[in-house]
């Protein structure tokens, strides 16, 4: 019961037909290479030194990019504005844009993925027809769930929602809000119930991050640059048909949202992680590497070498559980967790140990570019942290997957 | 996303387990480890009728057709069962022996394998020592074999003037004598043949070492197949005792910091897990990486088995420290594990090169086949 409320994704005339080929997986493929390899190059001269000043002007162009080849949302559903993209094509797309190195969706990761999934299943007609178009128009969204006091606790959140006629007063403080600071919209969990249990007190609204009493500053994050943000609230008033779910049941609607962080984001990771190694190696090997002589060193690339082709693995696993709606999901997801987050911080250490003292030289602009071994290292800090804590995995895998009593 | 294949393996593996289980429980096991049963040869006699010896080979020819992937269902359950018995040795000869093609009599001997009528030896880390071959006679004795008592062929590495080779010779009282070593895995056979003055059977030249590396190939991925599936069995006891046992009025299994030491050995499993699938399928596609994958997957799996039967131990208490229990026995296997095939230094070191040649080739070996 979906209403058309957007145009399918448009064939593009100007010389890219990249959906139109999506019938074919190979001509599919050439086609995505095709494009990416000019539009990356185009950016490359467009940006030629990738600073933090220009992240946002450089993600809203690559996002512009995109969108005209019908390439910004073809994964959603046509209903929406999407191209009903097959997995097997969405994989093909992921594979290429780590292979070329395009810029990640960073700055979109909740518009393109947790909006829809949150507002396909539990929108109202009135709010997807709003909100999902903006997005390939690159309308950044935000997620305000954690608080100074819930972070792996999630759900004893306590900003609070008070109806007030047809607006919810909200006063409280979110925090770690990725991207905040440039968004135009926040995905925002509240307690509206103090007297119910911690789960069933719980309220999801979409608020528009410039009502009066929003006030976001910027967190600096580990490599130094500012990606995330507090968010303090006084008496911000949020309209009733922004809530998303009736009243109470925002942690059932809240689960569908977290479960978009389960697919295609954690795959994008695993494939750049392939081309990172293969880079590195095929760099060490040209430039003759002090390391490569070192047969202890040697013997631990190719260790992880293999952990990472297992965990790429895994990953075309997850994807195809997703798409049958398996019932060994979970599990995949708990593993695929844990595995493609402490990869990404094994591969860093081994890189800035082979490279020795110069990767602790701090080259200018070293926070924007994700290659650099310090920032493979120290960022993935951010991959075993959130999304549930990798304590918080291993803690799932041995009660919900294991049947181990609870503690 | 299941197709037929999968669920052939499924099944397969399946009827594998239940005999097994039946067949090859742990007080059986126990019982062949204090000399007290022929398991070893009961086991053997019991795969000759259920056809598993013929998972590997086409169905034309008599098998099952399920090829390398079948082949990695055996031996996963065959190391869940802590199996004795010539399995390992005598399928990765055979699978090495059916690929020596040109030669009516390794057909014969493929299929007395198959039938059940001759068991194999093969090198227990292929690429050490090889036995000098003079004139068409071996000259000494050979390294280590992964060999059973009732071998009537052993596959050795031989040395001649053209450089190395690999030599089938046959065993037994008028040729090359068996001399057993005793292990402390006492599942597993191993021992070295006295071959002075005996010719061989058949002599596979060896000197750009692919024969060599064919052989090895064979025996990571059984040596994997077989490491994996005992990782999953004794972590799952493991699991279980700790539900099972109480102290502080609670069952351990409640207790974090084990619940997380426990998590992390489902972990690596899955880990070890995904890279031997990886290296099935190469096998299976005749990558020119299957090498490469075959020898990380091994190296992978033996340290996640050793990983997990290493902790097992410890989280049984003074129960797991005990001859009775089967800790020690998965212990031992994984510790042996980890050499069969080569140590695993060997096989990284060898992984190593082969990715160094395929970079600057510019050849990828990380495709993965959609
Ligand atoms: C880079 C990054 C981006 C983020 N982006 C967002 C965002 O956009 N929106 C948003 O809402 N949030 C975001 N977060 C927040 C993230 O969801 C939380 O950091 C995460 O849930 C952990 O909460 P916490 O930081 O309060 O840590 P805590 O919960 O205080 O945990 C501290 C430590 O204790 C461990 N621990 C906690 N509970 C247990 C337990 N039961 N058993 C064992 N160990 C335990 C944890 O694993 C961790 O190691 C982001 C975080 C990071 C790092």
């Amino acid at each position: 019961m979906t209403t058309v409320i957007a145009e399918p994704a448009a064939k593009q005339p100007g010389g890219h037909d990249i959906l139109g080929k999506a019938r074919n997986p190979q001509a599919f493929r050439m086609a995505a290479r095709n494009w990416l390899e000019e539009t990356v190059a185009a950016e490359k001269r467009a940006f030629p030194d990738r600073t933090a000043d220009d992240f946002y002007k450089r993600q809203q162009w690559w996002m512009a990019e995109r969108n005209k080849v019908g390439m910004a949302t073809p994964h959603w559903p046509s209903a929406y504005g999407g191209a009903d993209l097959s997995l097997s094509n969405q994989v093909i797309v992921a594979e290429e844009m780590a292979r070329v190195g395009a810029p990640p969706m960073s700055l979109f990761t909740v518009s393109l993925n947790h909006i829809p999934a949150t507002l396909i299943r539990w929108g109202t007609p009135e709010q997807k027809s709003r909100h999902l178009p903006g997005v390939s128009k690159g309308v950044v969204w935000c997620q305000g769930f954690s608080e100074p006091n819930a972070g792996s606790d999630l759900a004893s959140l306590g900003t609070r929602a008070v109806r007030d006629g047809d607006h919810y007063i909200v006063n409280g403080q979110k925090i770690w809000s990725s991207y905040s600071m440039y968004a135009a919209h926040c995905i925002l969990l509240t307690r509206t119930d103090p007297q119910a249990s911690k789960h069933k007190g719980i309220t999801y609204f979409l608020m528009d991050m410039k009502t009066p009493g929003v006030e976001v500053r910027p967190l600096r994050q580990v490599n130094g640059s500012a990606k995330f943000a507090e968010i303090f609230l006084t008496d911000v008033r949020i309209p009733v048909e922004n809530r998303v779910g009736e009243e109470n049941q925002g942690w059932t609607v809240a689960q569908t949202t977290l479960s978009a962080e389960r697919g295609i984001l954690a795959f994008d990771a695993g494939e750049r992680l392939r081309y990172q190694m293969e880079a590195f190696h095929a760099d060490a090997l040209r430039a003759d590497a002090a390391w490569l002589q070192d047969p202890e060193m040697t013997r631990e690339f190719a260790r992880l070498f293999a952990e990472m082709q297992g965990c790429r693995r895994l990953l075309r696993r997850l994807m195809r559980e997703n798409e049958a709606n398996a019932a060994s999901t979970l599990e995949t997801v708990v593993y695929v967790k844990v595995i493609n987050t402490t990869l990404k911080r094994k591969v860093g250490d081994f890189m800035l140990r082979a490279q020795g003292l110069q990767d602790q030289f701090h080259l200018h602009g070293a926070e924007e570019r994700p290659d650099q071994p310090m920032n493979v290292y120290i960022t993935s800090f951010g991959g075993t942290i959130a999304g549930g804590s990798n304590e918080i995995m291993l803690n799932v895998l041995a009660e919900r997957i294991l049947g181990m009593p609870k503690s | 996303m299941t197709t037929d294949f999968d669920d052939l393996l499924a099944a397969f593996s399946e009827s594998v387990s239940e005999v097994l289980r039946s067949k090859c429980d742990r007080r059986t096991v126990h019982g062949y480890y204090d000399g007290k049963n022929d398991l070893d040869a009961a086991l053997w006699l019991t795969a000759v009728e259920l056809g598993w010896l013929g998972v590997g080979v086409d169905e034309a020819a008599g098998g099952l057709g399920l090829g390398v992937a079948g082949l990695d269902v055996l031996h996963r359950q065959l190391g869940a069962a802590a199996a004795p018995g010539p399995f390992l040795s005598t399928l990765v000869g055979a699978q090495w022996l059916s690929r020596q093609a040109g030669s009516g009599e390794t057909a014969a001997v493929v299929q007395q394998i198959v039938a059940g009528e001759l068991t194999l030896g093969i090198p227990v880390a292929p690429g050490g020592a090889a036995t000098p071959l003079r004139a068409g006679r071996l000259a000494g004795t050979s390294a280590p074999l992964l060999i059973p008592a009732s071998a009537g062929m052993a596959v050795i590495e031989v040395e001649n003037e053209a450089g190395r080779a690999l030599a089938l010779v046959a065993v037994g009282e008028k040729s090359a004598r068996l001399e057993g070593i005793e292990l402390w895995d006492r599942t597993r056979r191993v021992g070295r043949l006295a071959c002075e003055g005996v010719a061989p059977l058949l002599v596979v030249p060896d000197a750009d070492g692919a024969a060599g590396n064919l052989l090895r190939r064979y025996f990571a991925l059984a040596v994997a197949g077989d490491c994996v599936g005992a990782a999953r069995a004794i972590a799952g006891q493991t699991v279980a005792y700790l539900k099972d046992r109480q102290q502080f009025g609670r069952p351990l299994a409640s207790l974090q910091a084990l619940k997380h030491r426990v998590a992390k050995m489902f972990v690596a499993i899955v880990e070890a897990e995904q890279q031997l699938e990886h290296a099935i399928e190469a096998a299976s596609l005749e990558s020119p990486s299957a090498v490469l994958w075959a020898f990380l997957a091994k190296a992978s799996a033996s340290e996640a088995f050793y990983f997990v039967a290493d902790d097992c131990l410890q989280l049984h208490g003074g129960v797991g420290f005990t001859w009775e229990f089967d800790c020690h026995i998965f212990l031992k296997r994984a510790l042996l594990a980890r050499e069969l095939c080569g140590d695993n230094r060997a096989m990284r070191n060898l992984a190593a090169e082969a990715l160094a040649l395929a970079a600057r080739e510019g050849r990828s070996t990380a495709d993965i086949a959609a």
